[in-house]
């Protein structure tokens, strides 16, 4: 027994370090707790404050870009409003307008810190739980996707990008129709690739990828970027189909937030027995 | 009043590594972390649990602040506990501990090698703990390479103005 305390004496120092170094990795490990969404939502809050000052300096000097980008956008948008489509009726058949009910509002909101380059990415938004956000709705930007909040404080939120190894989201090629994960592998933030394509699948690079409205986040028919290249995936049954993503997450400073109204009819159906 | 002095340089540092370095520069590919520089130029004769401990601290708070979850504490208290070891690496052999600061005993040009060794092992476990995974080898260590070449420029810039001060 003396021996024994003679030991733990010797070794205090190591023994000690190793009880350090075992909290941080059950730190790291535990990291998706219910008290960890709990500690993120306040820091949220107190860092938040903090650069949204910074980030408002920020602001003024890219003003220009980011009205062009806005302006770009408005474009787009116009093109699909109703007044730029004539209306022809063959008499075979009416629309019943109120048989369409609206499924998404938007927020719109800005960035006011985000990495890039980091494995594990995450941006912040100045527009919280008061604003009527909550965790797991999609963020998407002026071209593209953006990602889906992953915590929120009174007034902030925080999101996981596309470009976090976490995060992944159905993309399907708008041309056939095929649909795969996109996980992105932590190296080039403007690439992310999708998996299990199957390998008759006629992809050429160019094709758009988009939202298929299948992960819940999003509505279908969102722009995730282009095609850039396939490769046959190690198991050699499926393709891998490498995407340049429309969203630079090195300027993005405009994002809407999607509500999906019915949400909670959709999530009782998937929850029902 | 050394103390205070040395806490007061913490705190100095810990604010310029919060929210001036993990936001603005570089846009955090090549993120610096100078913070290690403090746990490396502790005096000599602190003992090892308050080095721990003190690296425990310190990573802590750039973890909360930083969204790292642990990864900043790891990596510190690892290399407070390898301090001893490295500096002995570098320490000419004749020479026994003494009261003096790393950089009196070591000579600079000796000092400034211990600085980069401790500086790039702490990058190297950072990232590799941050990864989970070695399967990015070469990335990883090109990464931790080019970031902690940039570190120690920003620690030599504030030891500079620390001395001036």
């Amino acid at each position: 027994m003396r021996y024994f305390f003679l030991l733990l004496k010797r070794s205090r120092v190591l023994l000690y370090f190793l009880l350090l170094e075992s909290l941080a990795f059950a730190w790291i490990v535990n990291r998706r707790s219910y008290q960890r969404s709990q500690f993120i939502s306040a820091t949220t809050e107190v860092k938040g404050n903090f650069e949204g000052l910074a980030a408002k300096t920020k602001a003024y000097l890219n003003l220009k870009e980011e009205n062009e980008q806005l302006a770009r956008e408005n474009l787009r948008l116009r093109e699909s409003l109703d007044e730029s489509f004539i209306f022809q009726n063959f008499g075979a058949d009416t629309v019943n307008s109120s048989t369409y009910k609206q499924r998404y509002t938007y927020v719109d909101a800005q960035v006011i810190s985000s990495s890039h380059f980091k494995v594990e990415n995450y941006i912040l938004i100045n527009k919280g739980r008061l604003s009527g956000l909550e965790d797991n709705m999609g963020v998407i930007g002026p071209s593209g996707v953006v990602g889906v909040i992953s915590a929120v404080s009174k007034h902030f939120a925080r999101v996981i990008p596309i470009i976090n190894p976490n995060l992944r989201i159905s993309a399907e090629l708008a041309q056939d129709g095929y649909f795969g994960p996109l996980r992105w592998s932590g190296e080039n933030y403007r690439e992310s690739s999708i998996q299990d394509i199957p390998p008759y699948a006629n992809v050429k690079s160019g094709d758009t990828v988009k939202t298929d409205g299948r992960s819940a986040y999003f509505p279908r028919g969102i722009t995730i970027g282009l095609v850039k290249a396939t490769t046959l995936q190690s198991d050699q049954n499926f393709l891998e189909v490498t995407v340049s993503l429309g969203t630079d997450f090195s300027k993005l400073r405009n994002v809407y937030v999607v509500k999906d109204l019915w949400i909670n009819e959709l999530d009782s159906l998937n929850n029902s027995q | 009043m050394k103390l205070l002095k040395s806490a007061f340089a913490l705190v100095v540092l810990l604010f310029v590594q919060i929210f001036v370095l993990n936001n603005f520069l570089f846009e955090g590919y090549l993120n610096p972390y100078i913070y290690i520089a403090y746990i490396l130029f502790l005096p000599p004769r602190t003992s090892a649990f308050a080095t721990l401990s003190l690296a425990f601290l310190i990573g802590a708070v750039v973890d909360v602040f930083e969204g790292g979850y642990g990864v900043h504490t790891a990596a510190s208290v690892f290399i407070a506990f390898l301090k001893p070891l490295i500096f002995r690496i570098f320490r000419t052999g004749k020479n026994e501990l003494s009261k003096s600061s790393e950089v009196k005993q070591l000579g600079l040009l000796r000092s400034l090698a211990y600085l980069l060794t401790g500086i790039f092992l702490h990058h190297f476990v950072l990232f590799s703990i941050e990864n989970f995974a070695w399967d990015s080898f070469m990335p990883l260590l090109m990464r931790s390479l080019y970031s902690s070449l940039f570190s120690f420029t920003f620690v030599l810039l504030y030891q500079l103005w620390n001395y001036r001060r």
